[in-house]
C-alpha cells in the first residue's frame, strides 16, 4: 500500500494562495519563500496553483460588450424627461382632464383643484413604470430592513431627503425596505411595504412652495395598478400597487392616521 | 443635480466597465444573453444612484450592483441553483472536513497547463456559485482580495477561504477529467 501525501492544512494552503495574488506583506512572503525552499510538499502545491493562475490567464478571456448592449446601455442616460416634454401637450392635457373627470366623479370637488396642482410631480404613468420596474427587474428595494430607523437615514444619506417612515406592521403592512427611484428625473425616495405577497410602493415628492391645505387623496389607475396620492406636510405621498383597491385605501388611511398621531 | 451631470457620471464611471460587467454576469448567470439582461438593469440601477458612489473604484462599485442583480435574477430564475448564506456555511464546514483529499487526485503542474479552454471553461461554470464568484472576481477580474471582500461585502477572511476552496476544486477537476494522465502517473509510482 502506497503512502498517500496529503494536501496541506487549510491555514497553509490560504497562505500559498494570498502568495501566489500578491496580497502577503514583505515579512509573511519572505517567510513563506523560506518554507517553499524547505518543505517540497508546498512547493508541489504552490507549483500547481501557480500553473492554475497561468492556464486561466491564457485560455480565459473577458467577455466584449456588443455595440448593440453599448448603445442600449448608454441610452439610460440619455435624457428622457425630455421626450415627455415634447411629447405634444394636447396629449397631456388630455390626460390631466381625464384625470380631473375622473377625480370629479369620485372625490369632492376641492380634489379637482388639487389635482391639478399635483400631477406633475405625481405623474400617474411614470410612478407605475418606476414602481414595474422594480418589481420585474430587481429586489424591490435597495436597503432591506424592517426598521424605519434604518431606512430613514437611508434616504437621508442618499437622497439629502427625510420623508416619514411609517411601521403599519400591527395593521399588517410589513416594510420591507427602501430605495431611490429616478422619476421624472428627480431621485425621489421609496418606501417599500408588503401585504399578503402584494408590494406596495409609497414615493415621497417634495412640495413645491406653499403648503396646501388640502387633504385630499387623489386616486388614478392604469394598467391593473392603483395610485393614491395625498399631500402630508412636506411631501406629497403617491402609495402604487395592484393589491386589491380596499387594501389600498386602508393603507393610506391607516398611514395617514399614524402619520398625524406622531 | 442636473440630469447632465447624472449622464456625465455615468459616461465615466458606468461605461467603461462593460465589459468587466458583462463578464461577471455571464460567469453567474451562466449564458451571454440572461448576463445582458442582467447588465441592463445593473446599470439602470447604477444610473439611478451613479450621484451617491463617492468614494472607491467605480469598477468595484458597478461589479457590486451587477453581483446583486444577478443574484436576483437566480433567486427568480434559478432559485435551486442558488446557494443561501445558510447553506454556504454547511458546505464550508463540509469542505474542511474532507482536507484529508489525497494529493493525486490533484494534477501536476505539467498536466495543468495543458488543459484546454473547453474544459477549463467547464470546469469553472460547474463550480458552486460562492466559489465561481469569487474565483472570477480575483481571476478574470483582477481585484484584489480588499476589493473582492467589498463587492460581495463579506469579510477578507472569507474572500481568502473560499478562493482557496474553488482553485483547489477547479485542480480536482481538471484531474478527474483527465484520467488517463492520472493512472499513468500512478503506474510509473
Amino acid at each position: 500500500m502506497k503512502t498517500v501525501a496529503r494536501m496541506p492544512p487549510l491555514d497553509d494552503e490560504i497562505l500559498l494562495n494570498a502568495y501566489l495574488d500578491g496580497e502577503l506583506d514583505d515579512a509573511a512572503a519572505s517567510a513563506l519563500e523560506n518554507r517553499l525552499h524547505a518543505e517540497p510538499a508546498l512547493k508541489l502545491i504552490y507549483d500547481r496553483l501557480e500553473a492554475l493562475r497561468r492556464v486561466i490567464a491564457a485560455n480565459i478571456a473577458k467577455d466584449r460588450a456588443s455595440e448593440n448592449l453599448r448603445a442600449k446601455i448608454a441610452a439610460i442616460a440619455e435624457p428622457k424627461a425630455q421626450t415627455s416634454r415634447s411629447r405634444p401637450a394636447r396629449l397631456y392635457d388630455f390626460r390631466q382632464l381625464a384625470a380631473s373627470v375622473l377625480v370629479a366623479a369620485v372625490l369632492a370637488s376641492s380634489a379637482t383643484t388639487y389635482i391639478s396642482r399635483y400631477d406633475r410631480l405625481s405623474d400617474t404613468t411614470a410612478l407605475i413604470a418606476a414602481h414595474q420596474h422594480a418589481l420585474l427587474a430587481l429586489s424591490p428595494v435597495e436597503v432591506v430592513s424592517e426598521d424605519r430607523h434604518t431606512v430613514k437615514p437611508w434616504f437621508d444619506n442618499h437622497l439629502a431627503l427625510s420623508p416619514r417612515v411609517i411601521d403599519l406592521s400591527s395593521a399588517g403592512f410589513t416594510l420591507v425596505g427602501g430605495r431611490a427611484d429616478v422619476i421624472a428625473g428627480k431621485a425621489l425616495p421609496v418606501m417599500v411595504y408588503r401585504i399578503r405577497g402584494h408590494i406596495i410602493g409609497l414615493v415621497a415628492t417634495p412640495k413645491p412652495g406653499s403648503a396646501d391645505d388640502s387633504r385630499d387623496v387623489v386616486r388614478d389607475h392604469r394598467d391593473g395598478y392603483q395610485v393614491l396620492t395625498w399631500p402630508g406636510r412636506d411631501f406629497v405621498y403617491s402609495a402604487i400597487s395592484d393589491v386589491a383597491e380596499s387594501d389600498l385605501m386602508n393603507f393610506v388611511a391607516r398611514w395617514r392616521s399614524e402619520a398625524k398621531t406622531n | 443635480m442636473t440630469d447632465e451631470r447624472k449622464r456625465q457620471l455615468f459616461a465615466v464611471k458606468v461605461l467603461p466597465h462593460l465589459d468587466d460587467a458583462l463578464s461577471l454576469a455571464r460567469w453567474l448567470t451562466g449564458n451571454p444573453s440572461d448576463a445582458e439582461d442582467v447588465v441592463q438593469d445593473a446599470c439602470m440601477r447604477a444610473y439611478g444612484a451613479v450621484e451617491t458612489h463617492r468614494d472607491g473604484s467605480s469598477r468595484a462599485w458597478l461589479l457590486a450592483i451587477v453581483r446583486n442583480a444577478a443574484f436576483t435574477w437566480l433567486a427568480k430564475n434559478r432559485s435551486k441553483d442558488l446557494i443561501m448564506t445558510d447553506d454556504i456555511e454547511v458546505f464550508e464546514q463540509a469542505a474542511r472536513d474532507c482536507t484529508e483529499t489525497p494529493a493525486e487526485t490533484s494534477p501536476e503542474a505539467a498536466l495543468i497547463a495543458k488543459t484546454d479552454a473547453a474544459r477549463l471553461h467547464q470546469a469553472i461554470a460547474a463550480l458552486p456559485l460562492p466559489f465561481r464568484e469569487v474565483l472570477v472576481l480575483r481571476e478574470i477580474e483582477d481585484f484584489s482580495y480588499a476589493e473582492i471582500a467589498s463587492v460581495m461585502s463579506v469579510p477578507t477572511g472569507t474572500v481568502m477561504s473560499r478562493l482557496a476552496r474553488a482553485r483547489r476544486m477547479l485542480l480536482e477537476a481538471i484531474g478527474e477529467a483527465a484520467p488517463s494522465a492520472v493512472a499513468h502517473k500512478e503506474g510509473s509510482a
